[in-house]
Protein backbone atom coordinates (compact mmCIF):
# COMPACT_ATOMS: atom_id res chain seq x y z
CA UNK A 1 0.00 0.00 0.00
CA UNK A 2 2.71 2.49 0.90
CA UNK A 3 4.57 1.44 -2.20
CA UNK A 4 1.55 2.25 -4.31
CA UNK A 5 1.22 5.69 -2.73
CA UNK A 6 4.88 6.34 -3.32
CA UNK A 7 4.54 5.24 -6.92
CA UNK A 8 1.58 7.50 -7.54
CA UNK A 9 3.40 10.42 -5.91
CA UNK A 10 6.39 9.85 -8.16
CA UNK A 11 4.20 9.49 -11.19
CA UNK A 12 2.30 12.72 -10.47
CA UNK A 13 5.55 14.61 -9.83
CA UNK A 14 7.06 13.38 -13.07
CA UNK A 15 3.89 14.17 -15.00
CA UNK A 16 3.81 17.71 -13.57
CA UNK A 17 7.49 18.17 -14.36
CA UNK A 18 6.81 16.94 -17.88
CA UNK A 19 3.89 19.32 -18.32
CA UNK A 20 5.97 22.17 -16.93
CA UNK A 21 8.68 21.38 -19.41
CA UNK A 22 6.24 21.05 -22.32
CA UNK A 23 4.55 24.34 -21.49
CA UNK A 24 7.80 26.33 -21.46
CA UNK A 25 8.08 29.15 -24.02
CA UNK A 26 10.40 28.48 -26.92
CA UNK A 27 11.59 31.85 -28.24
CA UNK A 28 13.76 32.42 -31.26
CA UNK A 29 17.39 33.31 -30.49
CA UNK A 30 18.85 36.67 -31.49
CA UNK A 31 20.91 34.97 -34.19
CA UNK A 32 17.71 34.47 -36.22
CA UNK A 33 17.34 38.21 -36.81
CA UNK A 34 19.06 38.92 -40.11
CA UNK A 35 21.05 42.04 -40.88
CA UNK A 36 18.50 43.86 -42.96
CA UNK A 37 17.68 47.45 -43.79
CA UNK A 38 13.98 48.00 -43.25
CA UNK A 39 11.41 49.20 -45.78
CA UNK A 40 8.85 51.35 -43.96
CA UNK A 41 6.52 51.48 -46.97
CA UNK A 42 6.29 47.69 -47.03
CA UNK A 43 5.78 47.85 -43.27
CA UNK A 44 2.72 50.00 -43.89
CA UNK A 45 1.32 47.42 -46.32
CA UNK A 46 1.93 44.70 -43.73
CA UNK A 47 0.21 46.85 -41.11
CA UNK A 48 -2.95 46.95 -43.20
CA UNK A 49 -2.69 43.35 -44.42
CA UNK A 50 -2.25 42.24 -40.81
CA UNK A 51 -5.28 44.21 -39.66
CA UNK A 52 -3.46 45.47 -36.55
CA UNK A 53 -5.79 48.45 -36.13
CA UNK A 54 -8.98 46.38 -36.26
CA UNK A 55 -8.23 45.05 -32.80
CA UNK A 56 -5.64 47.42 -31.32
CA UNK A 57 -7.15 50.82 -32.19
CA UNK A 58 -9.53 52.12 -29.53
CA UNK A 59 -13.14 51.06 -30.18
CA UNK A 60 -15.65 53.71 -31.13
CA UNK A 61 -16.36 56.02 -33.97
CA UNK A 62 -14.26 58.74 -35.50
CA UNK A 63 -17.53 60.61 -36.03
CA UNK A 64 -18.36 60.72 -32.35
CA UNK A 65 -21.25 60.12 -30.09
CA UNK A 66 -23.97 57.54 -30.27
CA UNK A 67 -24.72 55.18 -27.41
CA UNK A 68 -22.83 52.52 -29.28
CA UNK A 69 -19.53 54.37 -29.08
CA UNK A 70 -19.34 53.78 -25.36
CA UNK A 71 -19.10 50.03 -25.85
CA UNK A 72 -15.77 48.26 -25.76
CA UNK A 73 -16.84 45.90 -28.58
CA UNK A 74 -17.85 48.58 -31.08
CA UNK A 75 -16.55 47.14 -34.38
CA UNK A 76 -15.44 50.57 -35.54
CA UNK A 77 -12.18 52.29 -34.61
CA UNK A 78 -11.69 55.79 -33.31
CA UNK A 79 -8.38 56.31 -35.09
CA UNK A 80 -6.72 53.50 -37.00
CA UNK A 81 -3.27 54.96 -36.51
CA UNK A 82 -3.38 55.09 -32.69
CA UNK A 83 -3.02 51.60 -31.28
CA UNK A 84 -3.97 52.43 -27.71
CA UNK A 85 -5.88 49.18 -27.12
CA UNK A 86 -8.95 48.85 -24.91
CA UNK A 87 -11.18 46.91 -27.28
CA UNK A 88 -12.80 43.86 -25.69
CA UNK A 89 -13.24 40.54 -27.43
CA UNK A 90 -15.96 38.46 -25.85
CA UNK A 91 -15.37 34.76 -26.43
CA UNK A 92 -16.49 31.54 -24.78
CA UNK A 93 -13.21 31.53 -22.83
CA UNK A 94 -13.92 34.93 -21.31
CA UNK A 95 -13.35 38.56 -22.14
CA UNK A 96 -10.03 39.61 -23.62
CA UNK A 97 -8.97 43.25 -23.42
CA UNK A 98 -6.69 44.19 -26.30
CA UNK A 99 -3.41 45.84 -25.16
CA UNK A 100 -1.72 49.08 -26.18
CA UNK A 101 0.84 48.40 -28.94
CA UNK A 102 1.52 52.01 -29.83
CA UNK A 103 5.20 53.02 -29.74
CA UNK A 104 4.83 54.61 -26.27
CA UNK A 105 7.91 53.65 -24.24
CA UNK A 106 6.10 52.44 -21.13
CA UNK A 107 2.38 52.10 -21.91
CA UNK A 108 2.98 50.59 -25.35
CA UNK A 109 5.71 48.58 -27.05
CA UNK A 110 8.07 51.42 -27.94
CA UNK A 111 10.92 49.99 -25.91
CA UNK A 112 10.81 46.53 -27.50
CA UNK A 113 13.79 45.22 -29.39
CA UNK A 114 13.47 43.71 -32.86
CA UNK A 115 13.94 40.26 -31.35
CA UNK A 116 11.16 40.83 -28.82
CA UNK A 117 8.80 42.00 -31.55
CA UNK A 118 9.66 39.03 -33.77
CA UNK A 119 9.09 36.59 -30.91
CA UNK A 120 5.69 38.13 -30.22
CA UNK A 121 4.63 37.87 -33.86
CA UNK A 122 6.13 34.51 -34.82
CA UNK A 123 6.10 32.61 -31.51
CA UNK A 124 3.41 34.27 -29.42
CA UNK A 125 5.84 35.04 -26.61
CA UNK A 126 6.08 38.33 -24.70
CA UNK A 127 9.36 40.10 -23.88
CA UNK A 128 8.90 38.85 -20.29
CA UNK A 129 8.84 35.27 -21.58
CA UNK A 130 5.11 34.67 -21.14
CA UNK A 131 2.78 33.06 -23.65
CA UNK A 132 0.25 35.19 -25.46
CA UNK A 133 -3.29 33.95 -25.80
CA UNK A 134 -3.89 32.81 -29.38
CA UNK A 135 -6.64 35.42 -29.65
CA UNK A 136 -3.64 37.40 -30.85
CA UNK A 137 -3.35 35.65 -34.23
CA UNK A 138 0.27 34.54 -34.08
CA UNK A 139 -1.01 31.15 -35.20
CA UNK A 140 -1.23 32.90 -38.61
CA UNK A 141 1.49 35.52 -38.25
CA UNK A 142 4.09 32.82 -37.58
CA UNK A 143 4.02 32.15 -41.34
CA UNK A 144 5.20 35.67 -42.10
CA UNK A 145 8.61 36.38 -43.55
CA UNK A 146 10.94 37.76 -40.93
CA UNK A 147 11.75 40.80 -43.14
CA UNK A 148 8.06 41.68 -43.32
CA UNK A 149 7.84 41.51 -39.52
CA UNK A 150 10.84 43.83 -39.19
CA UNK A 151 9.33 46.22 -41.75
CA UNK A 152 6.09 46.17 -39.80
CA UNK A 153 7.89 47.15 -36.61
CA UNK A 154 9.68 49.98 -38.40
CA UNK A 155 6.32 51.34 -39.61
CA UNK A 156 4.61 50.93 -36.23
CA UNK A 157 7.48 52.87 -34.63
CA UNK A 158 6.40 55.89 -36.71
CA UNK A 159 2.79 55.89 -35.39
CA UNK A 160 1.59 58.21 -32.60
CA UNK A 161 2.29 56.93 -29.05
CA UNK A 162 -0.62 56.55 -26.64
CA UNK A 163 -0.28 56.50 -22.85
CA UNK A 164 -3.42 54.40 -22.28
CA UNK A 165 -2.77 51.79 -19.56
CA UNK A 166 -3.49 48.14 -20.32
CA UNK A 167 -6.31 46.34 -18.55
CA UNK A 168 -6.28 42.68 -17.51
CA UNK A 169 -8.26 40.06 -19.36
CA UNK A 170 -11.30 38.70 -17.60
CA UNK A 171 -11.07 34.93 -18.08
CA UNK A 172 -12.42 31.85 -16.36
CA UNK A 173 -10.11 29.27 -14.80
CA UNK A 174 -8.25 27.37 -16.33
CA UNK A 175 -7.97 29.83 -19.23
CA UNK A 176 -6.74 32.45 -16.79
CA UNK A 177 -3.43 30.59 -16.30
CA UNK A 178 -1.02 31.71 -19.01
CA UNK A 179 1.35 28.83 -18.50
CA UNK A 180 -1.38 26.48 -19.74
CA UNK A 181 -1.16 28.21 -23.12
CA UNK A 182 2.18 26.43 -23.43
CA UNK A 183 0.34 23.11 -23.36
CA UNK A 184 -2.18 24.45 -25.83
CA UNK A 185 0.66 25.42 -28.14
CA UNK A 186 2.16 21.96 -27.74
CA UNK A 187 -1.16 20.42 -28.81
CA UNK A 188 -2.41 22.90 -31.39
CA UNK A 189 0.39 25.06 -32.71
CA UNK A 190 3.50 24.17 -34.58
CA UNK A 191 5.51 27.33 -35.11
CA UNK A 192 6.83 27.58 -38.65
CA UNK A 193 10.56 27.81 -39.14
CA UNK A 194 11.27 31.50 -39.43
CA UNK A 195 10.92 32.10 -43.14
CA UNK A 196 12.61 34.65 -45.32
CA UNK A 197 10.88 36.57 -48.10
CA UNK A 198 12.81 34.64 -50.69
CA UNK A 199 11.22 31.38 -49.43
CA UNK A 200 7.73 32.53 -50.29
CA UNK A 201 7.86 32.76 -54.05
CA UNK A 202 6.71 35.50 -56.36
CA UNK A 203 3.87 34.02 -58.38
CA UNK A 204 0.39 35.43 -57.90
CA UNK A 205 -0.75 32.21 -56.22
CA UNK A 206 2.20 32.15 -53.82
CA UNK A 207 1.77 35.79 -52.93
CA UNK A 208 -1.95 35.24 -52.36
CA UNK A 209 -1.37 32.17 -50.25
CA UNK A 210 1.11 34.09 -48.14
CA UNK A 211 -1.22 37.05 -47.61
CA UNK A 212 -4.22 34.87 -46.77
CA UNK A 213 -2.46 32.46 -44.43
CA UNK A 214 0.16 34.75 -42.93
CA UNK A 215 -0.45 38.44 -42.33
CA UNK A 216 -4.08 38.47 -43.51
CA UNK A 217 -5.00 35.71 -40.99
CA UNK A 218 -8.27 35.05 -42.87
CA UNK A 219 -8.60 31.60 -41.29
CA UNK A 220 -8.88 33.03 -37.79
CA UNK A 221 -12.52 33.80 -38.60
CA UNK A 222 -13.28 31.77 -41.75
CA UNK A 223 -11.91 28.43 -40.48
CA UNK A 224 -13.88 26.54 -37.80
CA UNK A 225 -12.26 25.54 -34.51
CA UNK A 226 -12.30 22.48 -32.29
CA UNK A 227 -13.41 22.51 -28.65
CA UNK A 228 -10.01 23.78 -27.53
CA UNK A 229 -10.02 26.63 -30.01
CA UNK A 230 -7.57 24.97 -32.40
CA UNK A 231 -8.17 25.62 -36.09
CA UNK A 232 -9.54 22.61 -37.98
CA UNK A 233 -7.05 22.57 -40.83
CA UNK A 234 -9.05 20.16 -42.99
CA UNK A 235 -11.85 22.70 -43.06
CA UNK A 236 -9.62 25.67 -43.79
CA UNK A 237 -11.61 28.73 -44.91
CA UNK A 238 -14.84 26.76 -45.31
CA UNK A 239 -16.85 29.01 -42.97
CA UNK A 240 -17.40 28.97 -39.22
CA UNK A 241 -19.66 30.22 -36.49
CA UNK A 242 -18.71 33.72 -35.39
CA UNK A 243 -16.38 33.23 -32.39
CA UNK A 244 -17.23 36.57 -30.81
CA UNK A 245 -20.99 36.62 -31.11
CA UNK A 246 -23.92 35.40 -33.13
CA UNK A 247 -23.97 34.69 -36.82
CA UNK A 248 -21.89 32.83 -39.35
CA UNK A 249 -18.67 33.66 -41.15
CA UNK A 250 -18.99 32.54 -44.79
CA UNK A 251 -17.22 29.84 -46.73
CA UNK A 252 -14.54 31.40 -48.94
CA UNK A 253 -13.32 28.25 -50.68
CA UNK A 254 -14.52 27.60 -54.24
CA UNK A 255 -17.43 25.50 -52.95
CA UNK A 256 -20.90 26.37 -54.21
CA UNK A 257 -21.80 27.74 -50.78
CA UNK A 258 -18.63 29.82 -51.04
CA UNK A 259 -16.97 31.65 -53.90
CA UNK A 260 -17.76 29.23 -56.74
CA UNK A 261 -19.86 31.75 -58.66
CA UNK A 262 -17.42 34.60 -58.05
CA UNK A 263 -14.74 35.74 -60.50
CA UNK A 264 -11.30 36.78 -59.28
CA UNK A 265 -12.14 40.36 -60.21
CA UNK A 266 -15.31 40.27 -58.17
CA UNK A 267 -13.42 39.06 -55.09
CA UNK A 268 -10.75 41.72 -55.56
CA UNK A 269 -13.50 44.34 -56.01
CA UNK A 270 -15.16 43.29 -52.78
CA UNK A 271 -11.87 43.76 -50.95
CA UNK A 272 -11.48 47.20 -52.57
CA UNK A 273 -15.03 48.51 -52.20
CA UNK A 274 -16.93 46.38 -49.69
CA UNK A 275 -19.57 45.59 -52.30
CA UNK A 276 -20.62 42.18 -53.60
CA UNK A 277 -21.18 41.61 -57.33
CA UNK A 278 -24.86 42.29 -56.61
CA UNK A 279 -23.92 45.60 -55.00
CA UNK A 280 -25.02 44.39 -51.61
CA UNK A 281 -22.61 45.70 -48.99
CA UNK A 282 -20.60 43.58 -46.60
CA UNK A 283 -21.30 43.91 -42.90
CA UNK A 284 -20.09 43.00 -39.43
CA UNK A 285 -16.40 42.43 -38.73
CA UNK A 286 -15.62 42.11 -42.45
CA UNK A 287 -16.06 45.87 -42.79
CA UNK A 288 -12.94 46.55 -40.71
CA UNK A 289 -11.06 43.86 -42.66
CA UNK A 290 -12.10 45.36 -46.00
CA UNK A 291 -11.09 48.85 -44.91
CA UNK A 292 -7.60 47.46 -44.32
CA UNK A 293 -7.55 45.51 -47.58
CA UNK A 294 -8.44 48.70 -49.42
CA UNK A 295 -4.98 49.96 -48.42
CA UNK A 296 -2.78 47.05 -49.57
CA UNK A 297 -2.73 47.80 -53.29
CA UNK A 298 -4.52 46.25 -56.28
CA UNK A 299 -1.82 43.64 -56.97
CA UNK A 300 -2.07 42.23 -53.45
CA UNK A 301 -5.86 42.11 -53.63
CA UNK A 302 -5.63 40.34 -56.99
CA UNK A 303 -3.23 37.82 -55.44
CA UNK A 304 -5.65 37.08 -52.60
CA UNK A 305 -8.53 36.66 -55.06
CA UNK A 306 -6.44 34.38 -57.24
CA UNK A 307 -5.43 32.19 -54.30
CA UNK A 308 -8.95 31.90 -52.93
CA UNK A 309 -10.27 30.81 -56.32
CA UNK A 310 -7.53 28.18 -56.48
CA UNK A 311 -8.68 26.53 -53.25
CA UNK A 312 -10.36 23.14 -53.43
CA UNK A 313 -14.08 23.37 -52.72
CA UNK A 314 -14.78 22.35 -49.11
CA UNK A 315 -18.35 21.98 -47.98
CA UNK A 316 -17.69 23.08 -44.40
CA UNK A 317 -19.69 22.37 -41.28
CA UNK A 318 -23.44 22.75 -41.39
CA UNK A 319 -24.98 25.97 -40.24
CA UNK A 320 -27.65 25.68 -37.61
CA UNK A 321 -31.00 25.82 -39.44
CA UNK A 322 -32.79 29.15 -39.52
CA UNK A 323 -36.53 29.42 -39.01
CA UNK A 324 -38.37 28.24 -42.12
CA UNK A 325 -41.25 30.29 -43.33
CA UNK B 1 -75.55 28.54 -24.61
CA UNK B 2 -75.51 32.30 -24.14
CA UNK B 3 -72.04 32.06 -22.64
CA UNK B 4 -70.82 30.06 -25.62
CA UNK B 5 -72.09 32.68 -28.05
CA UNK B 6 -70.51 35.38 -25.94
CA UNK B 7 -67.14 33.68 -26.10
CA UNK B 8 -67.41 33.25 -29.86
CA UNK B 9 -68.24 36.91 -30.25
CA UNK B 10 -65.28 37.94 -28.10
CA UNK B 11 -63.00 35.67 -30.09
CA UNK B 12 -64.24 37.13 -33.37
CA UNK B 13 -63.85 40.60 -31.94
CA UNK B 14 -60.23 39.92 -31.02
CA UNK B 15 -59.55 38.39 -34.38
CA UNK B 16 -60.75 41.46 -36.19
CA UNK B 17 -59.35 43.98 -33.74
CA UNK B 18 -57.14 46.68 -35.28
CA UNK B 19 -54.13 45.45 -33.27
CA UNK B 20 -53.98 42.18 -35.15
CA UNK B 21 -54.80 43.41 -38.62
CA UNK B 22 -52.84 46.65 -38.62
CA UNK B 23 -50.10 47.33 -41.14
CA UNK B 24 -47.39 45.57 -39.14
CA UNK B 25 -48.69 42.05 -39.39
CA UNK B 26 -45.23 40.88 -40.35
CA UNK B 27 -42.69 43.67 -40.03
CA UNK B 28 -39.81 41.26 -40.67
CA UNK B 29 -41.19 40.26 -44.07
CA UNK B 30 -42.01 43.89 -44.84
CA UNK B 31 -38.54 45.20 -44.06
CA UNK B 32 -36.91 42.37 -46.02
CA UNK B 33 -39.13 43.22 -48.98
CA UNK B 34 -38.08 46.87 -48.86
CA UNK B 35 -34.44 45.84 -49.03
CA UNK B 36 -34.83 43.14 -51.66
CA UNK B 37 -37.43 44.74 -53.90
CA UNK B 38 -36.46 48.40 -53.80
CA UNK B 39 -32.98 48.92 -52.41
CA UNK B 40 -31.17 46.01 -54.04
CA UNK B 41 -32.39 46.43 -57.66
CA UNK B 42 -31.80 50.16 -57.52
CA UNK B 43 -28.34 49.71 -56.01
CA UNK B 44 -27.58 47.26 -58.80
CA UNK B 45 -28.64 49.80 -61.39
CA UNK B 46 -26.80 52.73 -59.83
CA UNK B 47 -23.75 50.59 -59.03
CA UNK B 48 -23.65 49.25 -62.59
CA UNK B 49 -23.74 52.80 -63.93
CA UNK B 50 -21.08 53.91 -61.45
CA UNK B 51 -18.62 51.23 -62.51
CA UNK B 52 -19.44 51.42 -66.20
CA UNK B 53 -21.11 48.01 -66.59
CA UNK B 54 -24.39 49.73 -67.44
CA UNK B 55 -24.54 52.76 -69.72
CA UNK B 56 -24.96 55.95 -67.72
CA UNK B 57 -28.39 57.57 -68.05
CA UNK B 58 -28.81 60.65 -65.89
CA UNK B 59 -32.57 60.46 -65.46
CA UNK B 60 -32.58 56.73 -64.69
CA UNK B 61 -29.70 57.14 -62.26
CA UNK B 62 -31.47 59.99 -60.52
CA UNK B 63 -34.75 58.08 -60.26
CA UNK B 64 -33.02 54.99 -58.85
CA UNK B 65 -31.08 56.96 -56.25
CA UNK B 66 -34.24 58.85 -55.30
CA UNK B 67 -36.05 55.54 -54.84
CA UNK B 68 -33.34 54.40 -52.42
CA UNK B 69 -33.56 57.72 -50.57
CA UNK B 70 -37.25 57.10 -49.96
CA UNK B 71 -36.69 53.79 -48.15
CA UNK B 72 -35.00 54.56 -44.79
CA UNK B 73 -37.94 56.53 -43.38
CA UNK B 74 -40.26 53.56 -44.01
CA UNK B 75 -37.65 50.96 -43.11
CA UNK B 76 -36.88 52.19 -39.59
CA UNK B 77 -40.56 51.97 -38.64
CA UNK B 78 -40.52 48.20 -39.19
CA UNK B 79 -38.53 47.35 -36.07
CA UNK B 80 -41.07 47.08 -33.25
CA UNK B 81 -39.65 45.76 -29.94
CA UNK B 82 -41.38 42.41 -30.33
CA UNK B 83 -39.61 41.70 -33.62
CA UNK B 84 -36.18 41.57 -31.94
CA UNK B 85 -34.25 38.32 -31.74
CA UNK B 86 -36.02 36.52 -34.58
CA UNK B 87 -33.81 33.63 -35.75
CA UNK B 88 -34.75 34.24 -39.37
CA UNK B 89 -33.83 37.90 -39.35
CA UNK B 90 -30.45 39.50 -39.97
CA UNK B 91 -31.26 42.38 -37.64
CA UNK B 92 -28.76 42.64 -34.79
CA UNK B 93 -29.89 43.28 -31.23
CA UNK B 94 -27.98 46.57 -31.43
CA UNK B 95 -30.86 48.01 -33.46
CA UNK B 96 -32.97 47.97 -30.32
CA UNK B 97 -30.23 48.68 -27.80
CA UNK B 98 -28.96 51.59 -29.89
CA UNK B 99 -32.04 52.85 -31.73
CA UNK B 100 -30.59 56.37 -31.78
CA UNK B 101 -27.52 55.23 -33.68
CA UNK B 102 -29.65 53.12 -36.03
CA UNK B 103 -31.85 56.10 -36.89
CA UNK B 104 -28.77 58.20 -37.47
CA UNK B 105 -27.38 55.56 -39.85
CA UNK B 106 -30.72 55.56 -41.71
CA UNK B 107 -30.58 59.35 -42.07
CA UNK B 108 -27.10 58.99 -43.50
CA UNK B 109 -28.44 56.76 -46.26
CA UNK B 110 -31.31 59.16 -47.04
CA UNK B 111 -28.89 62.06 -47.32
CA UNK B 112 -26.25 60.22 -49.35
CA UNK B 113 -28.83 58.71 -51.73
CA UNK B 114 -30.39 62.13 -52.31
CA UNK B 115 -26.91 63.51 -52.92
CA UNK B 116 -26.32 60.77 -55.50
CA UNK B 117 -29.61 61.64 -57.21
CA UNK B 118 -28.56 65.30 -57.37
CA UNK B 119 -25.12 64.34 -58.65
CA UNK B 120 -26.62 62.40 -61.57
CA UNK B 121 -27.32 65.71 -63.35
CA UNK B 122 -23.64 66.62 -63.13
CA UNK B 123 -22.56 63.59 -65.14
CA UNK B 124 -21.16 60.09 -64.65
CA UNK B 125 -18.00 61.05 -62.74
CA UNK B 126 -19.85 63.07 -60.14
CA UNK B 127 -22.40 60.31 -59.91
CA UNK B 128 -19.75 57.66 -59.37
CA UNK B 129 -18.21 59.61 -56.49
CA UNK B 130 -21.63 60.08 -54.93
CA UNK B 131 -22.46 56.40 -55.40
CA UNK B 132 -19.32 55.42 -53.49
CA UNK B 133 -20.36 57.70 -50.64
CA UNK B 134 -23.81 56.15 -50.63
CA UNK B 135 -22.38 52.63 -50.55
CA UNK B 136 -20.23 53.65 -47.56
CA UNK B 137 -23.43 54.47 -45.69
CA UNK B 138 -24.81 51.00 -46.55
CA UNK B 139 -21.63 49.46 -45.20
CA UNK B 140 -21.35 51.46 -42.00
CA UNK B 141 -24.91 50.55 -41.06
CA UNK B 142 -24.44 46.88 -41.92
CA UNK B 143 -21.25 46.85 -39.86
CA UNK B 144 -23.16 47.70 -36.71
CA UNK B 145 -26.70 46.50 -37.22
CA UNK B 146 -26.82 43.57 -39.64
CA UNK B 147 -25.79 40.01 -38.97
CA UNK B 148 -26.08 37.93 -42.08
CA UNK B 149 -27.54 34.50 -41.53
CA UNK B 150 -28.19 33.33 -45.05
CA UNK B 151 -26.42 33.46 -48.37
Amino acid sequence: MRKAVKFIAWFVTLALAGLYFLSAPDPLPAAKIPAYSVDIKNGETMYHAGGCASCHAAPGSAEGATDKTKKCDDPRSKNKMVLSGGRCLKTKFGKFIVPNISPHKTAGIGSWTKLEFVNAMLRGISPGGQHYYPVFPYTSYHQMAIEDVLDLKSYMDTLPPSNTTNKSHDLEFPYSVRRFIGLWKWLKFEAAKPGSRKDIGESLAERGRYLVRGPGHCGQCHTPRDALGGLLSKLTLSGAPNASGKGWVPNITSHKSGLKAWSENQIADLLATGLTPEFDSIGGDMVAVQENMKEIGASNRAAIAHYLKSLKPIEGIKRPPGKKK
Amino acid sequence: MKIFQFIVLIALGLGFSPVATDAQADPIADRKALMKKTVLPNTKLTGGMANGAIEFDASKAEAAARAIAGIPAKFVKLFPEDSAGDPDSSAKDEIWSDMKGFLKAADKLTASANAAADAAKAGPDAFKAAFIKMSESCKSCHQLYRLKKEE
